[in-house]
C-alpha cells in the first residue's frame, strides 16, 4: 500500500456521492483508471468555479494546470505498466504565488522521461496526429521533474499562463 | 463520444464537440469526420462552447481532418471557444491555421 488507507480513495468513490471540490494543498487519491480523468476534471471544475478573483494565480493558469495534468494522466492510462498491482494515483495542487505547483504520483513501473526528452526535442512531422502530449506537457510547465520516491513515481512541475510558452508545431 | 454532428448545407457540417475531445474519443471523431468528407462535406465548424478539455490527441484528430479537407479547398474553423480550448490554441499557436469565430452563427455566415 503506497498511500494512506484513510485517504486512499476520493469522496465520490468511497461514498458514491458527487465529488465535492476540496481545498488545495491536499493529496487526492484515485484507483479507478476508468473514471480518473472525469474525476480529476471534476476537481478542476470545482476549483475553477470557486476561484477567488483576488488569487495571485489566474483562471488561465488553472486551465494550463488542468491540461498538463490531463496530458500526464493520458500518458499513464495509455502506456503505464502496473504489473499485478492495483493502480494507485495521487494528485496534489497548491498555489505558489502566480504559479500552481502540481505533483502526480503513481505506482506503475514508470517511464524513462529524461530519455524521451533527450530523443524528442521538437515536433518534426507536419500537423501530426499523435506524439505531441509529452512535448506539450514540457512546453506548458516549468521545472518539470520526474523521480521515484519511496516506491512511487512522481512527476512535479509548476505552471503559469504565459504568452511566451508554446509548442512549436510545423503547420506546412 | 461526446460530439454531435449536424449538416448545415451540402458542403458544411457543424460539429458540437461537447465536454471533451481527447485520447478517449479522438479516433471516433476522426472516423466520423472521414465519413462526412467522403459524403461531400469539406467545411467544418467546430463548436467548442461546452468543451472542458481538448488535449494533444484531440488536437491531432483535428489536424487529421484539416489535412483531408485542405486539398479540397475546404476549411476547419473554430467557434465559441471555451477558456480551456483557448489555452490549447494559445499554447500550440493553432490560431495560425484555424480561423476563430465568436459563435457558430458567425462562422456559418463567414463560410457562406
Amino acid at each position: 500500500m503506497l498511500f494512506p488507507k484513510e485517504r486512499s480513495l476520493p469522496v465520490s468513490v468511497r461514498s458514491g456521492l458527487q465529488l465535492i471540490p476540496s481545498m488545495y494543498s491536499e493529496m487526492h487519491y484515485f484507483r479507478d483508471l476508468e473514471t480518473i480523468i472525469d474525476e480529476v476534471h471534476g476537481l478542476f471544475e470545482g476549483w475553477e468555479s470557486n476561484h477567488d478573483p483576488k488569487s495571485k494565480f489566474s483562471l488561465e493558469t488553472l486551465n494550463v494546470a488542468k491540461l498538463a495534468v490531463h496530458e500526464w494522466l493520458a500518458n499513464i492510462l495509455q502506456h503505464a505498466d502496473f504489473k499485478d498491482r492495483v493502480p494507485e494515483l495521487g494528485l496534489h495542487i497548491s498555489p505558489c504565488g502566480e504559479r500552481l505547483y502540481c505533483v502526480i504520483q503513481d505506482n506503475s513501473e514508470g517511464f524513462d522521461v529524461d530519455g524521451y526528452y533527450d530523443k524528442h526535442h521538437k515536433i518534426t512531422v507536419v500537423l501530426p496526429d499523435r506524439g505531441m502530449g509529452l512535448l506539450l506537457l514540457r512546453s506548458c510547465t516549468e521545472e518539470l521533474k520526474y523521480e521515484r520516491q519511496e516506491g512511487r513515481q512522481q512527476l512535479m512541475f509548476y505552471v503559469t499562463a504565459s504568452e511566451d510558452s508554446y509548442l512549436e508545431i510545423p503547420f506546412s | 463520444m461526446s460530439f454531435k454532428i449536424e449538416p448545415f448545407d451540402t458542403e458544411t457540417a457543424v460539429v458540437t464537440i461537447g465536454k471533451t475531445l481527447d485520447f478517449r474519443n479522438a479516433d471516433d471523431f476522426k472516423s466520423s469526420c472521414q465519413q462526412l468528407v467522403e459524403s461531400g462535406k469539406h467545411n467544418f465548424i467546430l463548436d467548442f462552447s461546452d468543451t472542458g478539455i481538448l488535449d494533444s490527441t484531440g488536437l491531432g484528430s483535428i489536424f487529421s481532418l484539416y489535412r483531408k479537407v485542405s486539398p479540397l479547398n475546404g476549411q476547419v474553423v473554430f467557434a465559441a471557444i471555451s477558456r480551456p480550448v483557448q489555452v490549447v490554441v494559445q499554447l500550440t499557436r493553432t490560431y495560425k491555421v484555424f480561423r476563430q469565430f465568436p459563435s457558430v452563427d458567425a462562422a456559418m455566415q463567414a463560410l457562406q
